[in-house]
Order: C-alpha cells, then structure tokens, then sequence
C-alpha cells in the first residue's frame, strides 16, 4: 500500500496521462476521480448498535463524449489498492448512538468522506468533502424526530440536551391540534435556520444555470421586490457539505442569488457537483441562505399578533418553471398575542415565489444554519447541502391540508 | 466480440466470481459464503442544453456483494466493494461485523438448488446505437435515451452458481420531466408523441389516474400495505387486484430466481376484496442496488383489474404522494392549480373502485391500467 501522499502523486500522475490522451481527441478533456466511503451507524429500539459502510471508487473521462467506469485500472492496477480508504470516525459515532440508547431514543449516524481529484490540461485539483448527522426519534410517538449535523471533528453533542428535545418534541406532538385549511393563511415565523429551506426550494432551484437558462419563474419575470433587507446567497465554503473546488474542477465562489426581491445571479461555474462518478455534472446549490438582518430576533414574535411559528419543515414538490413549492409543516406551534400558545399537527402549504418573497417583512439578526438538515435529489442524483437563515417573517402562505 | 460483448461475458464473469468466492471463504474462515457479482454497462445519448448537440456517455459499473455467516451462526455479515477486486473484497470482509437483525432465511442453504441456472435476457440485446441517435434526434423533447445490459452472478454457499442477464432501456423527456423505461431496448417506440399536461376538470370525489400517474401510488400502496402482515385480511375495493409476478415478462425487474437464489413465483397480494398475502420469505428476497443485502421487497407489481372494468376512460397523467406521517397522507394532482387531497393508505385501497385501459408497464416498475379511485377524502 502507498501512503496517501504517495498515492496521491500517482494519481496525479495517471490524471496528467490521462488528460492528455483525451486532448489529441477532443478540446477541453476533463478527468474526474472520486473515492468516497459513508456509513450508516444504528442503535434499535432495544439498544443493539449496527454499522454498514461502503466505499464508491471511480474514474470519469469526460471529452466530447464520456466514460464512467468503476475502480478501474489506474494506472495499473485498481484505484482501491492504491487509495488508502477515507476515514470514517466510526468509533465516535457508535458511542453516539449507544448514548442516545441509553437516553431511551433510536439514533442513527449517518456520514461520509469524499476525496476527488480534477485533472485538466490546466492541471490537477484536489478536494474533500465530509459530513456527518445524527438522526434521533422517539420510539414512541411517531414523528417526534431531530436531526443535528455533526461537526467535522465529530464534536459530541450533549445528548442529554439533545433527548430532552426529541421528549419535549414527543410531548408537543401527543398534545398537537389540527391546522384549518385556506388561502390567506396567518404570517408564518420561521426558527433561525429554517426558512433556508425556501431559499433553496423557491429560489435556487429556480437560479441554476440550466433552469434559468430554461426559462424558470424567477428568471423570466420582475416581481415585486421584497423589502429591503432580503438577501439570499449561495455559499459553497458554508454549511454541512462544503466544498472548496467543484467537480469540474472550478473554486468554488459564493453568489448573491437575489437582492431586493430580484434576482441578481446564477448557480454556475464552482457550483457544477456530481451524485458521484457515474453521474455527468450538473449546477447545484452548496449552502443556500436569507442573510442577516436588522430585526431583533425576540421581537419578530412579540410583533406578532397571530400566526404559525414554524420549527421545522421539509421540502414537498418544488416547480420553478411555474414559480410554486409545497412544503410539510412538521412541527409549529399557534401564536397568539405574541406568546407560542399550541402545538400543531404536520399540516401543507404552498408559496408562490414572488409573492412570499414580496410578503417578507422582518429578517432577524440571528443567522443559523443547518437547523433543518436534508440532502437535495436533482435528476435522480442526491447530494448533501447546507441551507441557513435568521429568524424571518413571511406574510403569504396558502394552507392546503 | 466487441467491448460491450466482451465486458458482459458470462463465462469470464463467472470465472471471475469463483475466484472472489474462494477468497472469501479463506478470509472469512467460514463455508457459508455467498457471493453475488453484477457488472452493467449503459450506453446514453444525451442532448446538450445549451448546445442541442448529441453526446454519447457510456458507463461500465461493476459491484460485488459478499454475505458471510460465522460458523457459531449468530447473525450475517453483509459487505459490498465497487468493481471486482479480491484484495479489496478481503480487507472489507476483515472489517465486517455481523448483523443480528439481518434475515438469516435469505441466506440459501440446503444444497437443493441445480449447480447452474443460467436466466437470459428474453429480448433482444444487440444494440443499434444509430437508432437510439436517430430516435433522440427526432424527439426534440427528449433529454436523453439509454440502453443498458446487466449481468448478475450468484455464487451460492454450496457452490451452485445462478446467472442472470438484462436488458433496460429508459428516456427522460418532457419539460416537466418523465421517465419512461422498459425491458429490451425500445423505450422510444412507447413514448407518446403529444406531451399533455395534466388537467384536472373533474371533481375530486372521483379521480381517474392513467396508468403513469397509478403507478407511483400502487407502488406507495404496495410498499405500505404489503410489506408487513398487519394488512392482511384489510379490505379492499374491487380495483386492488395486485399480484407480485417475478416472471412477467414485461417486467423490469424480477426473474426466475430472486437475489438470493430462491426459486420465485407469482404471488397474489389482494383480489379485490381482501388484502391476501405480504412480501415476506423465499423468493422475494431481492437488491436494490449490489450495495444492500438482500430483503422482502416486491419485484414486478402487476395490476389485473376487476371487473366492472370501463374500457375508455381519460384520466390525469401525473399524481404525487406527499407523506404527512405513516396513516397521512396527501395526493397532490398537477395542474394550473394543482388539486390536493389528504387521505390514507386505507382509503385509497378501499377507495380503488376500478380499472380502466390495457394494463402496460411504467417507469415504477409497476404494470397497471389506469385506476379509479372514490371516497378517499380524509384520513
């Protein structure tokens, strides 16, 4: 076995060969190598830890055409006898979940570690990108569920804390009353971090460099600008899954998407990702977040009458051509006179893209990220993505059911 | 032998698993070992977005899967490595870990299968790449066309070997994005020529769902209803006439044996009135990918329809399920404004009033004719 170093090099080498093979056939040749191990890490309802991992190796070479191929020879023999496999902190995570057993909670780790390389005529670039989260439920009441990112160094959070929440979520849920459906809705108040989630669901999808070259919503109309401190970016560097170069071997490079309720730019070069070597590239969002604002955090809520404080949601259907997405509500609660007065049951609601941006009315100082934690899934291929936002006031929802 | 011939040829492939198996078995220290090979190659011709050009992109992914059961017996070892590697497959089998709440049934022991099964493609599997450039080319609102062929070799604990070939072919199309896919490789012949949007005129008391958009609820309804037995013996409106037919010959996925080497046959789920059978045991022990064990999952899902059934009938040609919680969940029917409708597992099993139309295969993996579906507001 080769030290990573050395390894490294070798690849390098038999990236540079590679390159300039496919340049006596073709302008712009690009090499993609990618070896990635992830694991699932289990504690059951009964306390038993469980762990599966799997390691993806492979090579795309990328011309006119393209060619993807597993662990194949490279140069000699498989990449997966010159690689030493990316490390997993398998140990960490399984005291993780045996502790969240201890708490009475089902837990599971879920994590991975991606090195890639890009060779170019320009030359090779290297990245690697991990991330990991824990997933806790109550074995109980269905639903009452956290997700917590894990920090690069697998920094262990106090599951004490991390428990009282899913029991206090538990506790919320057993007492949860039904939403009545209409249009009109009252102003929802996101969590810090949550309203990230709109951000990428109504904005970014509609800002990737194909779709808006398509013709999305966002692209192709002036709205009716938002007030004026809404500002959404897209930060690569940011989030849970940062990256630091693309899969097509470009830095990656923040973009503000929208300023003042239009949008200003598009996701492309340093934001071209890949599901994995098998796939073909395609513009993506890294980590999608509303910026900060002025408004006092405790006095978004105490500024509201009546509405819907939204801990967490989940993306349902996103259309950008036609500027409309549909969320699930998984856990809010009623406010009344400023005060979170009733839990509710997981309920639907849909936004029209200019007019919920338009209805935003007081962005907080709070900025969060990764409070709410999901992969995104573009053309069949699922990629792990950072979203953020501060604490923010959103004046136009239609509740469906 | 061209590459394609070459890359797909099951006596090297078979070779080539022998070996891994042998390996195995020396690093594990134990003889039941099972080892399951499945090499596939794709061959896509895409349109560039911007450009309109065709470009060809070709795929080779080969995965090994090893299942080792300790000589005590307690629990499975599951373990999977990209490509065909022994030195990669040993280091991963000296870092496995047995799993207790693994199936230990999927693990076929017994000696009672033939030493060989060799299950080939039914359809044609030479591939005409001019016709699939001159069909894309001639289909402005396709994204892209593929074709595809699998081999999949088992290699069981007494040694029997059971060998599989496929041939796949799928297109994406449309603005708002459809799959279509189908055995063999003439997806093109089967797409539409008009792309209708899905309307929604009618009142939702009734909905008529052609056959693509069916298919994605029987295939939330299978996986809900009959994957365990607690449904068993539910009722069920006449239309929920479902079997698992591993043999279907239009299907996509199935086969005479299944991925862990049982013997499969045609298993009827519900018969119009009652929910009959889960997908449990010998013969639907299949893969999702070469990556996971093999569990109970269903392999083709075809639905015969009952009778009254209504031959001509238009019905909406896209549907989504949106799951509020296990016994929630909403149906979400596209349109200018789109329609939604919260309900219930159990309402739309009792609620599948009819058929109508031939039934023919889709992108899911499920064969049915368009469903019509009363009553299953609320939940």
């Amino acid at each position: 076995m080769i030290d990573a170093t050395g390894a490294s090099g070798v690849v390098r080498a038999a990236l540079e060969t590679a390159v300039a093979r496919l340049s006596r056939e073709t302008e712009a040749p690009r090499v993609f190598v990618e070896d990635r191990a992830q694991a699932t890490v289990t504690a059951t309802a009964r306390g038993r830890v469980e762990g599966s991992s799997f390691r993806s190796l492979g090579v795309a070479f990328e011309g006119a055409g393209s060619l993807h191929v597993s662990d194949p020879p490279f140069p000699g023999e498989p990449l997966s006898r010159l690689l030493e496999e990316p490390e997993l902190p398998l140990t960490a995570w399984r005291g993780l979940v045996e502790r969240a057993a201890d708490e009475g909670l089902w837990a599971r780790v879920v994590g991975f570690h991606q090195k890639i390389w890009v060779g170019t005529p320009d030359g090779t670039v290297q990245d690697v990108r991990r991330s990991a989260r824990i997933e806790l439920a109550s074995p109980t009441i269905p639903g009452a569920t956290l997700d917590v990112v894990l920090g690069p160094e697998s920094a262990t959070p106090a599951m004490e804390v991390l428990g009282g929440r899913v029991r206090e979520s538990a506790r919320r849920r057993s007492e949860a009353t039904r939403i009545e459906p209409g249009r009109d809705g009252p102003p929802l108040v996101f969590a810090p971090g949550v309203a990230g989630i709109l951000a990428h669901e109504l904005v970014g999808h509609a800002l990737e460099g194909d779709v808006a070259a398509a013709g999305s919503r966002l692209s192709r109309e002036r709205g009716r600008p938002a007030a004026a401190g809404v500002r959404i970016l897209d930060d690569p560097s940011r989030g849970r899954a940062a990256w630091t170069i693309d899969d097509e071997g470009a830095p990656a490079r923040p973009v503000t998407l929208l300023e003042g309720g239009h949008p200003v730019g598009r996701l492309q070069e340093g934001h071209r990702r890949r599901g994995g070597y098998l796939d073909p590239v395609l513009p993506r969002m890294g980590c999608t977040f509303f910026d900060r604002g002025s408004a006092p955090a405790p006095e978004i809520l105490r500024a509201t009458s009546r509405g819907i404080f939204v801990r967490r949601l989940q993306a349902g259907h996103a259309d950008p051509m036609q500027g409309r997405a549909t969320f699930v509500v998984t856990d809010a609660d009623r406010i009344e006179s400023g005060e979170l007065t009733r839990p509710l049951l997981p309920f639907l609601i849909e936004l029209d893209v200019f007019d919920a941006l338009a209805s935003i009315d007081l962005v907080g100082d709070d900025l969060e990220f990764d409070t709410c934690v999901g992969s995104c899934v573009r053309a069949g291929q699922p990629l792990a993505v950072g979203v953020g936002a501060p604490t923010l006031r959103l004046g136009v929802i239609t509740v469906i059911l | 032998m061209t590459d394609w011939a070459a890359r797909t040829d099951i006596e090297a492939l078979v070779g080539e698993a022998r070996v891994l198996w042998e390996r195995a078995r020396s690093v594990s220290e134990s003889k039941r070992v099972e080892v399951y090979l499945k090499r596939a190659q794709r061959h896509r011709i895409g349109r560039d977005p911007i450009s309109g050009a065709l470009l060809r992109s070709d795929a080779i992914e080969t995965g090994t899967a090893c299942r080792v059961q300790s000589a005590a017996g307690a629990g499975l070892a599951h373990v999977a490595i990209t490509g065909s590697d022994g030195a990669s497959l040993s280091r991963a089998l000296l870092g496995a870990s047995p799993s207790l709440a693994a199936d230990i049934r999927s693990l076929a022991m017994g000696g009672a299968f033939p030493s060989e099964r060799i299950e080939r493609e039914t359809h044609d599997m030479d591939l005409d790449e001019e016709a699939l450039r001159s069909g894309l080319a001639d289909r402005p609102a396709l994204a892209w066309v593929e074709a595809g062929v699998t081999v999949e070799v088992l290699i069981g604990v007494e040694a029997w070997v059971a060998v599989r070939t496929r041939a796949r072919s799928s297109a994406l199309a449309g603005d708002r994005p459809r799959l279509f896919a189908r055995r063999g490789f003439g997806v093109l012949d089967t797409i539409p020529a008009v792309d209708e949007p899905p309307e929604r005129t009618a009142p939702m008391e009734t909905l008529a769902l052609e056959p693509g958009a069916a298919a994605p609820v029987v295939a939330s309804l299978v996986q809900a209803v009959h994957t365990s037995e607690a449904f068993i013996g539910s009722p069920t409106g006449p239309g929920w006439s479902v079997a698992d037919d591993p043999g279907c010959p239009d299907g996509l996925a199935g086969g005479e044996f299944d991925d862990a080497g049982f013997p499969t046959s045609r298993r009827v789920l519900a018969d119009g009135r009652h929910v009959s059978a889960s997908l449990d045991g010998p013969g639907s022990y299949w893969r999702r990918s070469f990556r996971d064990a093999p569990r109970a999952l269903p392999s083709t899902i075809v639905l015969s329809g009952a009778s009254p059934t209504v031959r001509e009938m238009r019905g909406l040609t896209a549907c989504r399920l949106l799951p509020l919680g296990a016994e929630d969940w909403v149906v979400e029917l596209p349109g200018t404004r789109p329609g939604y409708l919260r309900t219930s597992p159990a309402r739309l099993l009792q609620g599948c009033r009819g058929t109508f139309g031939a039934a023919v295969p889709t992108a899911d993996g499920v064969i049915t004719p368009g469903l019509i579906f009363e009553g299953i507001a609320g939940s």
